[in-house]
């Protein structure tokens, strides 16, 4: 099979054994295309776990999860027909005008054109230090026998202690070879590349998505009179800034991360993932789909790379903390609510910090090469911070950018970002701080030689931290562009349309629109 | 309203807009200069160079997977000699994904090693070399075959 063939087929594959869960945890949205392979993957990392833990084969792992995974998603749609993607009703809070309809799917247009002309670097045939000696060659160690396995992953003679990492990127790899026939590093990487382009366009959707609910909520407080357009021009300011400006994402983000981005290493995974886990769990406005989208994103990254473990578990925790906190505020204003609310948060955390502490757990218990990590001393760590901070600063020049943009919207404009619906800033710069203080506490506290550690790394290390810098740049485009006509509809505010339900995170029995009073005006949490 | 409220407001309403102008222009701004540079990235690994040394380091790895797979077959425990970390890694690269390994160096059928040769034959100057722990045919060291490549050491060593 060639390679454009076998690449096909293994995203169908992945796509496939993920299409159920994410329909059932995001619904059917422009993003669900690239999330299914990405929940694919996920599948495939699990099914690598409880392969090297218990014991079979890694293909019937795989096979019997996603099954598993079906299965369940079918029983849950059988209990619960409301929660079917197709069972959604007219007039419900998913609907929105044509126009704006068409603006998803030209953002989304804009975002798979960019891809594409960035993925023709894929013509090079490079495949990567790395995927070639340890993310690649471990796909292959994925499909021999568990003896074998236990064997390759435990033998002082191979050395390297990068192989008890985290095993997404490998186990994506090792199903496109089983189900293609087709055992060459080049599919390997085409696969991963793929896979790493679906975690941006989730991310740079959103931009679309946020800027698209924006202009609808500026424009349905406008007069009637302006109503009538099928879409009102000075409140669609923020969708074409929007669509702007993911599409230039796109490029930025393949710019931070190639040539990373298509020659098989895990960092752009992790770093995109947890990224898109910031935006739309941090920075959008929240609500189940996107909680779902969160879930999903956040096992990628803490399944991809050790860097991405930290990040993922303390992302989890900010982004339960943030749910916890919407849901205490919309609980002071409905006091009839559950009186468990905040169950639901935390199982949720606990469940994906299980998953994402899965495979580290398993590594420890059968002894792979690579699990002791020592420490250097106390009195080391000021040196190695200072060297630190100094291998950062070139790749972080984002937040000369950023930090200013931030604080003048702060301050100026916050009244604008609340009427948005996005999260307050703070939430985003907590997200990037946790994936930047995750990988420079790793290069403080360990042992190795600081110089020639971060010479080699520093570049995909700070993948995250810098791709998120930017997002929370395009977060502000989007809020400052609608700025004018939120200045013009304060001259004719209507109180009685402050506080419009979100066009699609609204639960699907809420009405679009109704009279709310001054006093429950959500806080920009 | 009164006349000073109903001005605040408007002071707040221009300050609202002039400060949404500049902060989407800055941020445009900023997004475009990168996105550009990102786009200058993005057509550098399509150059000739950059084409040139991938290919090189493919049909490198090939070659070293030929000629290892010409000396042992897929059930014979391997361990790759450890002695010097440069060759240890082009072996592993070239057959890590396919040999069955073993758990200690004394306990595999097979050792490989790499070693330096002048002229035909070699893959950029080497050879894979395999120690058998028993005598093949009486043989207990054998020179792997099958594929060669032009050149000297290992080629350009990709990004990191």
């Amino acid at each position: 099979m060639t390679t454009v063939s076998a690449t096909i087929v293994a995203m169908v594959v992945l796509s496939a054994a993920g299409l159920l869960p994410t329909l059932a945890v995001v619904g059917l949205r422009w993003i669900t295309f690239p999330l299914a392979p990405l929940a694919g993957a996920v599948i495939a990392a699990l099914a690598a776990t409880g392969f090297v833990a218990v014991g079979g084969t890694f293909m019937v792992w795989f096979v019997s999860l996603a099954a598993v995974v079906a299965g369940v998603t079918a029983l849950a749609w059988r209990k619960w027909p409301n929660r079917r993607p197709w069972a959604v009703e007219p007039g419900s809070g998913m609907s929105s005008p044509t126009g704006y309809r068409l603006f998803g799917a030209l953002g989304a247009l804009g975002i798979v054109a960019a891809c594409a002309w960035c993925l023709r670097d894929l013509s090079t045939p490079t495949v990567g230090f790395d995927a070639r000696a340890l993310w690649l060659t471990r796909s292959g160690w994925f499909l021999h026998s568990h003896q074998q396995v236990l064997t390759t992953l435990r033998a002082p003679t191979l050395v390297l202690g990068q192989s008890a990492y985290p095993p997404l990127v490998s186990a994506a790899g090792a199903v496109a070879w089983s189900v293609t026939g087709n055992h060459t590093l080049r599919l390997g990487v085409v696969v991963v590349a793929l896979l790493n382009t679906c975690a941006l366009a989730t991310a740079a959707f959103a931009i679309v998505e946020f800027a698209r609910r924006f202009s609808w909520r500026l424009s349905a407080s406008e007069p009637r009179s302006h109503q009538r357009d099928p879409i009102n021009l000075a409140a669609a300011a923020p969708m074409v800034a929007g669509l702007v400006a993911a599409v230039l994402l796109i490029f930025i983000s393949f710019g931070i991360t190639e040539p990373f981005m298509t020659n098989g290493y895990a960092d752009p995974i992790w770093s995109l993932a947890a990224l898109g886990a910031v935006v739309y769990g941090l920075q959008m406005s929240g609500g189940q789909s996107e909680y779902g989208v969160v879930a999903i994103l956040v096992l990628t990254a803490g399944m991809a790379k050790n860097e991405g473990v930290v990040t993922a578990a303390v992302l989890i925790v900010l982004i339960a903390l943030r749910q916890l906190s919407i849901q205490f505020a919309d609980r002071a204003n409905h006091p009839e609510s559950r009186r468990w609310w905040w169950r639901g948060p935390i199982a949720v955390a606990v469940a994906e910090l299980a998953a994402v502490g899965a495979w580290p757990v398993v590594m420890r218990a059968i002894g792979a090469r690579g699990q002791s990590s020592p420490l250097s001393t106390p009195s080391q760590w000021v040196s190695r911070a200072r060297s630190t901070y100094d291998g950062f600063v070139p790749y972080l020049h984002v937040l000369l950018w950023a930090v200013p943009i931030a604080v003048v919207g702060g301050l100026l404009l916050s009244r604008v970002r609340s009427r948005s619906r996005a999260a307050n800033d703070w939430w985003g710069w907590a997200g990037l701080a946790s994936g930047l203080l995750a990988v420079a506490g790793a290069l403080i506290v360990g042992t190795s030689a600081i110089e020639p550690w971060l010479a080699t790394t520093v570049h995909r290390v700070t993948e995250f931290p810098a791709l998120t810098g930017w997002w929370i740049v395009a977060m502000w485009v989007v809020v400052a562009s609608g700025a004018p006509a939120e200045a013009a509809r304060q001259r004719t505010a209507r109180p009685d349309r402050e506080d419009l339900p979100d066009p699609v995170t609204a639960p699907v029995t809420a009405p679009v629109a109704g009279p709310a009073p001054d006093s429950v005006r959500v806080p920009s949490v | 309203m009164n006349r000073k409220s109903w001005e605040r407001r408007r002071a707040s309403r221009t300050t609202i807009t002039v400060a949404g102008i500049i902060v989407a222009v800055a941020a445009v701004v900023g997004l475009g200069t990168q996105a550009v540079s990102g786009a200058r990235t993005v057509n550098a690994q399509r150059q000739t160079t950059t084409v040139r040394n991938a290919t090189i380091d493919d049909e490198y790895y090939q070659c070293l997977d030929i000629q290892a797979r010409s000396l042992i077959s897929s059930n014979q425990s391997v361990a790759i000699d450890t002695a010097n970390l440069g060759d240890f890694i082009s072996l592993l690269k070239s057959i890590g994904s396919w040999a069955t390994f073993a758990g200690t160096s004394s306990g595999a059928d097979v050792r490989l090693s790499l070693r330096a040769i002048s002229g035909p034959g070699g893959c950029r100057g080497s050879v894979v070399v395999a120690d058998f722990a028993v005598p093949l045919h009486g043989v207990t060291q054998q020179v792997g075959t099958g594929a060669s490549m032009p050149g000297h050491g290992p080629p350009p060593a990709p990004p990191l």
